[in-house]
Formats: structure tokens, C-alpha cells, sequence
């Protein structure tokens, strides 16, 4: 089944910064959290980055005052930097799941930089490539879990 | 129902599904074909898109047919609002960490 994505918007935004610090901004966990959760009301309570091709980010936040009941769990599926990333995203909570595509074009222009973003709604069954990667990362997480545990 | 309908788009099978129908109504065994899905497994998405009211179906004879209502395409636009609002915001937050750096 394809066909044009029926789900899918652009934004676009100029920052006065060098593509170097807002890919970082994506890339880097420190930096990551202090934007992705922007809701007052709300926080951020984990935050992970595994920057390289095939790795990608998970995020975990809520209302606060726990930051929890929320996962955002991203695939980088392109990883060129300064100028491409490419993310699958999977954001699951309370009988909620939705699984979004997200390409970030880092463009130099005068004093900053042109961020493009394009959203997209995935559709079609997963790749198994995609579950195996997904599921890695949990296992990753449980390992990580069960040797703080340890 | 919007919050089912988010559910019921968020599924990359179902969201598939509803983009098939947005080209006119098929049977439930054409919209199975194409996948690597059983049949039982595509009614099974199919039920979800009709408890969130996104589709109809009429059984024929022995074929189940499935069209989209005029819904879908308001919980369409209500899906991109609800992502366009999200990412806006954060991409303006991003802007003010930057300016903070």
C-alpha cells in the first residue's frame, strides 16, 4: 500500500545558531530534555541518547510532579550530522500508541540556521528490522535496569 | 471518540488501512491482500476503525465491504492539528534553549 502519506505536515524555523549546536540539540541528552517536554505542567524524568546511525533516543516523561506515564522511544534511522536526521518515532502512554516518521534538514544560512521538519503519520506494517531495533533498545534498557539493580 | 480515533490512526496497519479507503471502498479480503496479515487479523483492525468511527462496513453476500465516513477526514485534520500544535511548541522551545546556550 502506497501511496502519498494522508498524515503529514512541514514546519519550519530559524534559529540564530550554528547547525552545529542545534544538532546538537537533537542529538545530545543534556539538551534534548530541556526542549522536548515543553508543557509546564509537565517534565521529563528520563532522557537517553544513543547518537549514531541505528541508535536514537528515548524520553520518558508525565505530568509532574513524577514526569511519568510516557515514552517517546526514537529510532535514528539517517544520521548524517550537521545536516539530516531522520527519526522513528514510537510515543506510548495510558491506551495510547502512535508511531510518527520526523526528517530534520539543517540548512546554513546568514547569522543561523533553517531547520525544516516534516511529520509524517507511518503507515504500512512495521518492518521486522524496525521491531528488532525497537525491542533491543528495551532489552538494552531492562539490562541497564537489572545491573544498576545488581 | 477523538482520543479513540488518535488511537485508532496511531496503528501504522489501521493508518494504512484508512489511506487505502480514502481511494473508495473495498472488501475487508482486498484490504488483507497486499499485507502479509491474515484476514482475521485485518478484521480485526477493522472493528478497532469502526468502534472509533472511522468506517463503515456492509456484508454482501459473503464479502465484508468497508467504507470510509465522512469522520475520517475530520479526525484527520484533527490528528495534524493535535502533532502540528505539539511539534510547534517544542520547536519554539528549542529556539529559546538555543538562545540561551
Amino acid at each position: 500500500m502506497t501511496t502519498a502519506p494522508l498524515l503529514s505536515f512541514d514546519l519550519v524555523r530559524t534559529y540564530p545558531a550554528p547547525p552545529e549546536r542545534v544538532w546538537a540539540a537533537w542529538t545530545s541528552a543534556d539538551l534534548l530534555q530541556r526542549w522536548a517536554c515543553p508543557d509546564p505542567a509537565w517534565c521529563v524524568s528520563g532522557c537517553e541518547v544513543d547518537a549514531r546511525a541505528g541508535g536514537g533516543y528515548r524520553l520518558q516523561f508525565g505530568p509532574r510532579p513524577g514526569g511519568d506515564g510516557y515514552r517517546e522511544t526514537a529510532t535514528f534511522v539517517v544520521f548524517e550530522p550537521v545536516e539530516r536526521l531522520v527519526l522513528d518515532v514510537v510515543t506510548s502512554g495510558e491506551d495510547m500508541a502512535e508511531n510518527l516518521r520526523c526528517t530534520v534538514l539543517l540548512v546554513p544560512v546568514d547569522g543561523g540556521t533553517r531547520l525544516e521538519l516534516t511529520v509524517e503519520g507511518v503507515s504500512g506494517a512495521p518492518t521486522v528490522e524496525h521491531l528488532r531495533a525497537g525491542w533491543q533498545w528495551c532489552l538494552d534498557g531492562i539490562a541497564a535496569q537489572l545491573g544498576a539493580a545488581a | 471518540m477523538v482520543h479513540l480515533q488518535f488511537a485508532a490512526l496511531g496503528d501504522p496497519t489501521r493508518l494504512a488501512i484508512v489511506e487505502r479507503l480514502a481511494r473508495g471502498p473495498t472488501s475487508a479480503g482486498d484490504l488483507a491482500a497486499p499485507t502479509t496479515l491474515s484476514l482475521p487479523a485485518v478484521l480485526k483492525h477493522i472493528r478497532v476503525l469502526e468502534e472509533a468511527g472511522l468506517l463503515t462496513t456492509v456484508k454482501r453476500g459473503r464479502v465484508r465491504e468497508c467504507r470510509l465516513r465522512d469522520d475520517a477526514l475530520v479526525a484527520v485534520a484533527g490528528w495534524t492539528a493535535h502533532q502540528q500544535a505539539l511539534w510547534s511548541t517544542r520547536l519554539d522551545a528549542l529556539g529559546s534553549l538555543l538562545e540561551d546556550l
